[in-house]
């Protein structure tokens, strides 16, 4: 008897752990992929695994460094290596300083082609859930495959077309789309 | 002629090599497993099982052992139920044979049909449900 | 507490359901509340098989024998530790091990993996649903540790004698770990496949998960080489049983993955190859659980016949099945980034030490399976033995030794002959020389003289990378030649780690090669009465038969025969060997006597005495003396190896900010590759 009991409580806690996310409304609760403030607890463990192009150049130039001081990179092979990667490194060092000069500009002194690109970053990075994260950043439909990225539980916009909607809107004024 | 070419000869090579070591080794190596029915069958047919390794499979026939210990031999009767052969064996039998256990033996057929043994193999009673080492 | 445990399992199976279902619908949709749910189910998975788990210990520790499970696999007199062990120790209690042990990696996984990677995660959720889901079904419906008996026996069964040594309550758990955890970085590989998301994440991901249950596969196949050579008594650790190939099989393939994930990182090739190892692993680990538990080939461990062979045969002809297609349909995205530059480059090395790895992975299923192949396609059993896999894998392991050597010695992409032959030429003169002594010391064995010098020359391979290592450090960072090996190691413990798991495998290599000098004979002998058997290293040993003692112990019933051995005229010591007739707490016998072996071991040789029995009513005992040399280095090989793998493993290398900067850098590129476009 005691055993059922303990079972029947097992069974219930159980049962409410895996619904609960159902029946709580979804409001406020993040897709993922356009949650930006996880990128700031996102710490990387190993430095190789970081894709920054910066990283993996300056990571490969250490290690040839590595493999001629040890003798098993001939002096030429070491050579064109290096150039390559210090190459690749130096770009990306180059793109990454330029991003957070501009970053870091006043508003004011922005032209409009750097505010149109300080527009488009300040917006989520977006992901479709079959083709990957979009390089598109804002969109609406993925360039891949033309499904929906907007979340039916984001009311700032329209699900089926994207346009802006009004506080409290049934209807969404560009298609028509019922809302709620 | 590039890298990827020469590679993919080499592991040819490889696989070639690997295969024939496989096809050498079952042609030499490989014996027959048979039960004591199909062995009475086949050596009917085909003298050449004689004198040639083989494995034979059946159950101890109840009674039929006779330990030898001064030398170290054992002799008993394989059974499949239809056909009987006598066992010759010169060893240590495995601690769980004994009567009506199910063995494997490996040897050769001699031409007076006695099979004598080079190895038994027992496999524990049905009454206990032996686990599997992993 | 079958009732609770009965319950759970089933819980257990709606939950496994639900979880598979969810989890792949979230991961398409991409939905957070059905994300979460799937995350939950995979938490409560592991929570109520927890629950199930201990409800089948505390049936065995209050020893319940109206349990089936209970009855069967354990006795009063049986001592506590084979009372807990025996919760793994037969088939359906062993299935609710897999299950349990499978949900914990499985919800570990969802636990440990950095929030970079969650877009794979509800799929990796719903791989391990599907996998749980199939062994909670085949234990429900049919093999449940939780049947009542229709009476209750005074007392069990009692455990396998043979089954009772301490080897037996470790090696079956951590060959099971190494099994189960294979699913966890084949669950990332589904999920990268599914999601198409086949960057270097999900290698990135599941590096410490291969490794780990490499490990543990390695540690579970040695201690099942220790239990096999201290408990069944043949004097040998390995016998090519269908079984010991079972765990031998993934472990070749997950070692050549191991090797194969590295070009794909460094160098963006072979990722089909990488895709259809873990898949080959994993489907290997379920195969070996397979034939371990179907019986489908007979072989003496294989003795449990029962219908779960089919629920087995069913999940991987559909795993197969789903796999392929899900690999055929993906095969666009699994483009090669880079090719072969030159055959003498350190990812050539390593496709030939993948070639030959599942070479011997094939050769050993093929040998494994050829009763049944050939039962089907010419209508007799034919069988393999030794002979055939010794043939066969020697040449091979051998060639496998040498690329162990060579391989870390060739740089990646291109390495010139100069360079090459400066990194070879003293490791290759030192297995020479090494040949060379072993020939004119009167050695004739080729495979032998090939291994040994095979082992110098990767020795020697090795701590001349050390060397030079320090050196460079030395050289670079001006740091003393103890900071800096210390560092050395440190700050690449990869491949540092590597190399320490290579000499292990080279003082494995060292412990084959001793047992193709072992000497063996079998004599009778009256109390006082002598046998003399030479030793590889040519020196005399003489066992006396000193006399049989008969004594009761715990659970069973001993006779004990001691031999007295001289080596050459000088007393060694006393050996001791034992039939033990295991008895009931009535007194009864209970299974067939079993034998226990004395061994006496030593770094260069062991002393392995089988008694056999005696003859009838007197002192004159049978004895098989065995004289195994370098079986210890096996063991220490596997040492060793652990070892490596810690520093391999071991955590750090110092967290860095990496992802903001990796979040800019794609635009960056973009807004460079602009401004080019303006100058231009």
């Amino acid at each position: 008897m005691v055993e059922l009991v303990v079972g029947v409580i097992v069974a219930i806690v159980a049962v409410g752990i895996v619904l609960e996310p159902l029946l709580r409304d979804g409001r406020g609760s993040l897709h993922y992929g356009n949650d930006t403030d996880d990128a700031e607890e996102d710490v990387l463990t190993d430095i190789e695994e970081s894709e920054s192009p910066k990283v993996q150049a300056l990571l490969a130039l250490r290690e040839i460094e590595f493999d001629r001081e040890t003798g098993k990179l001939s002096d030429e092979d070491y050579q064109s290596l290096k150039q390559r990667y210090a190459a690749a490194a130096l770009d990306a060092i180059n793109a990454e300083e330029r991003t957070t000069a501009e970053a870091s500009a006043a508003p004011g002194e922005m032209d409009a082609a750097e505010a149109a690109v300080q527009r488009v970053k300040s917006r989520k990075n977006v992901e479709c859930p079959s083709c990957g994260p979009r390089p598109e950043r804002g969109a609406v439909f993925c360039s891949g495959c033309g499904r929906s990225l907007v979340v039916k539980h984001d009311r700032s916009r329209c699900w089926m077309c994207g346009s802006a909607l009004s506080e409290g809107a049934k209807f969404c004024s560009g298609c028509g789309t019922t809302l709620s | 002629m590039n890298a990827r070419t020469k590679f993919i000869i080499g592991a040819a090579l490889v696989t070639v090599t690997v295969g024939y070591l496989m096809a050498e080794g079952i042609k030499d190596t490989g014996v027959y497993f048979l039960m004591p029915a199909e062995l009475a069958e086949k050596v009917a047919t085909d003298p050449s099982l004689y004198n040639v390794g083989i494995r034979v499979g059946g159950r101890v026939v109840a009674g039929s052992v006779d330990r030898d210990v001064a030398a170290q031999t054992v002799a008993f009767r394989v059974t499949d139920g239809q056909e009987t052969f006598p066992v010759v064996y010169r060893g240590i039998v495995p601690d769980t044979f004994s009567d009506n256990v199910e063995v494997v033996v490996e040897g050769r057929l001699m031409t007076d049909g006695t099979l004598r043994a080079t190895n038994v193999l027992a496999k524990c009673g049905s009454k206990y449900e032996t686990t599997p080492k992993a | 507490m079958t009732v609770l445990g009965q319950l759970s399992l089933g819980l257990a199976l709606l939950l496994a359901a639900w979880g598979s279902v969810v989890g792949f619908v979230a991961g398409r949709t991409g939905r957070p509340e059905l994300i979460r749910s799937a995350r939950r189910s995979v938490e409560a998975l592991f929570g109520v098989l927890a629950v199930a788990s201990v409800a089948l210990l505390v049936a065995l520790i209050r020893h319940d024998f109206n349990v089936e499970y209970v009855a069967l696999q354990t006795s009063r007199n049986l001592p506590i530790v084979y009372t807990i062990a025996a919760f793994y120790s037969g088939q359906s209690g062993s299935l609710l091990f897999w299950a349990f042990i499978l949900s914990g990696f499985a919800a570990a996984a969802q636990w440990t993996t950095p929030g970079r990677y969650r877009h794979l995660m509800p799929y990796v959720g719903a791989v391990t649903c599907v996998v749980t889901l199939f062994f909670v079904t085949t234990i429900l419906f049919a093999a449940s540790p939780f049947e009542r008996l229709p009476f209750t026996p005074a007392d069990g069964n009692g455990m396998n004698p043979q089954l009772q040594n301490p080897g037996m309550a470790i090696h079956p758990p951590m060959l099971y770990l190494g099994y189960i955890s294979i699913a966890i970085p084949f669950a990332f590989a589904v999920a990268a496949l599914l999601s198409r998301r086949l960057d270097a994440g999900w290698i990135h991901a599941i590096r410490k998960w291969t490794l780990l249950s490499w490990i543990f596969l390695s540690v579970g196949v040695t201690l099942g080489m220790w239990w096999a050579y201290v408990e069944l008594g043949w004097g040998g650790y390995w016998a090519w049983d269908p079984v010991e190939n079972a765990s031998f099989l993934p472990w070749l393939t997950m070692t050549a993955f191991l090797h194969s994930v590295m070009v794909q990182e460094k160098r963006g090739m072979l990722k089909k190859w990488n895709v259809v190892l873990i898949m080959l692993s994993f489907l290997l680990s379920i195969f070996g659980t397979f034939i371990t538990r179907s019986g489908i080939i007979s072989s003496v461990h294989s003795f449990a016949q029962s219908s779960i062979g089919y629920f087995f045969l069913v999940f991987l002809v559909v795993a197969i099945i789903a796999l392929g297609w899900l690999l055929w349909s993906r095969l666009p995205l699994l483009h090669t980034e880079t090719r072969l530059e030159s055959m003498v480059s350190r990812e050539a090395g390593f496709l030939f030490n993948n070639l030959l790895l599942v070479g011997i992975a094939f050769s050993v299923l093929w040998g494994t399976l050829f009763p049944i192949i050939s039962e089907l396609f010419r209508g007799t059993q034919v069988t393999v033995g030794p002979p055939f896999f010794n043939r066969v894998n020697i040449p091979i392991g051998l060639a496998l030794l040498a690329l162990t050597g060579i391989g870390p010695l060739i740089a990646w992409r291109r390495a010139s002959p100069k360079n090459l032959r400066r990194h070879l030429v003293v490791p290759t003169a030192i297995g020479a020389v090494v040949a060379v002594l072993l020939v004119s010391g009167g050695v004739t064995d080729f495979y032998s003289i090939v291994a040994l010098a095979l082992a110098a020359f990767v020795t020697a391979g090795i701590v001349q990378e050390f060397v030079r290592g320090v050196g460079a450090r030395h050289r670079l960072h001006g740091e003393n030649h103890a900071l800096a090996f210390m560092r050395l190691i440190g700050r690449n413990r990869r491949r540092y780690g590597g190399y320490i798991v290579h000499v292990g495998i080279v003082i494995y290599f060292l412990g084959f090669v001793g047992m193709a000098f072992k000497s063996e004979m079998e004599a009778s002998l009256k109390p006082g009465e002598t046998a003399t058997l030479r030793s590889a290293y040519g020196h005399e040993y003489a066992f006396t038969h000193l006399g049989i003692s008969q004594y009761e112990a715990l659970n069973r019933f001993v006779t004990a025969a001691s031999v007295e051995v001289q080596r050459d005229g000088q007393r060694v010591g006393i050996v001791r060997s034992e039939k033990r007739q295991h008895v009931d707490s009535f007194g009864r016998p209970s299974f067939e006597p079993s034998t226990e072996a004395g061994i006496r071991s030593g770094l260069l040789l062991d002393l392995y005495v089988v008694f056999a029995g005696a003859i009838a009513g007197t002192e004159e005992a049978v004895y098989r003396f065995t004289i195994n040399p370098l079986v210890w280095w096996v063991w220490f090989g596997g040492v060793v190896l652990v070892f490596g793998g810690a520093v391999t493993m071991w955590p750090g290398g110092g967290p860095t900010k990496g992802a903001p900067r990796r979040r800019v850098a794609g635009y960056s590129v973009q807004i460079v590759e602009e401004k080019v476009a303006e100058k231009v």
